[in-house]
């Protein structure tokens, strides 16, 4: 265990909230795996989410970069990566908007 | 093919459920890692052996657990490595653990609209406080996921509200989706007291 884990379930949570915020709980994205993802995406309805699902998917691998230490540049890595993170984030909240 | 490959987690200790997944280690000696899956589990050969001379808890999970299932070389790289250092960072990691525990809590008792992920998030939380207890409290460490159940101070949570947290978990991770009341489960979790569970782990070291 390390902090970076603790930073990695804060930027999930977050994304988590902008997209659950915008459906009920019945239509809930439970995680930001791939899996969990086309999930979600297929509950809601797969034509609705076409242009949210790759802003999802890369949030995901940039989240999970958050705790990934197996580069020596982590630390780089992780500056960079969180604020790759604020990008997308104002990204899907423009694309749910405008798809919802 | 210049790496290695192991199992390690539930299936490797023999630990299988309906929701079980395989935990695939990789440990490349490229830099290349787009060559294996998202899923896996990638670590450098340098920071494994990091984690081994820090005497990290990982460390020790893949020392007693893992399985190499594919090496290029006579004798595997983590059996080269031969034990960690002993685990030294308990009380950090219990810390840690612990505000990842309160951080879920307050989520749910602020009526989150992700309760799958954080029931998901308190199901982690106890385990691993668990498993970090367990090398003071036990003799041995267990990375088993009923080791909040192994100690002398048991989990304060019912065990099927725990499984309900641990498939919660199943479901943010492996998408698999099972029914189960998580409005009961959020409550039991809510109510059950934290702060005194783990005051008495730490007082029982």
């Amino acid at each position: 265990m390390t902090n970076t884990f603790l930073n990695r379930v804060s930027a999930e949570r977050r994304v988590l909230s902008v997209v659950n915020g915008r459906f009920s709980r019945t239509n809930q994205l439970t995680g930001l795996s791939r899996v969990a993802i086309a999930k979600w995406c297929a509950s809601v309805g797969l034509e609705r989410t076409v242009s949210i699902k790759p802003i999802l998917l890369s949030l995901a691998e940039k989240c999970q970069r958050l705790s990934d230490r197996s580069n020596e540049t982590f630390h780089q890595i992780e500056q960079h990566a969180a604020a790759s993170i604020e990008r997308h984030l104002v990204e899907l909240e423009g694309e749910l908007e405008r798809c919802m | 093919m210049n790496h290695e490959l192991y199992v390690f987690g539930s299936v490797a200790r023999g630990e299988v459920s309906p929701t079980s997944d395989i935990d695939i280690l990789v440990i490349p000696f490229t830099s290349d890692r787009s060559l294996f899956p998202a899923e896996w589990s990638i670590y450098s050969p340098e920071l494994v052996e990091d984690y081994f001379r820090k005497g990290r808890l990982f460390a020790w999970h893949l020392h007693l657990e893992a399985q190499c299932i594919f090496t290029p070389n006579k004798t595997s790289f983590l059996d080269a490595l031969g034990a960690p250092a002993p685990y030294s960072t308990m009380a950090q990691d219990i810390r840690e653990l612990e505000i990842l525990l309160r951080e879920a809590i307050e989520e749910i008792k602020s009526g989150t609209n992700s309760l799958v992920y954080e029931l998901g998030i308190v199901y982690t939380a106890v385990r691993d406080i668990a498993m970090s207890v367990s090398w003071a409290l036990l003799g041995a460490p267990s990375f088993s996921r009923r080791a909040p159940y192994e100690l002398p101070a048991p989990c304060p949570l019912s065990f099927m509200a725990y499984e309900n947290a641990m498939l919660a978990r199943h479901w943010s991770t492996r998408g698999v989706e099972i029914s189960i009341d998580l409005e009961r489960t959020a409550q039991e979790v809510v109510r059950a007291p934290w702060t005194q569970w783990v005051e008495s782990l730490r007082e029982a070291q």
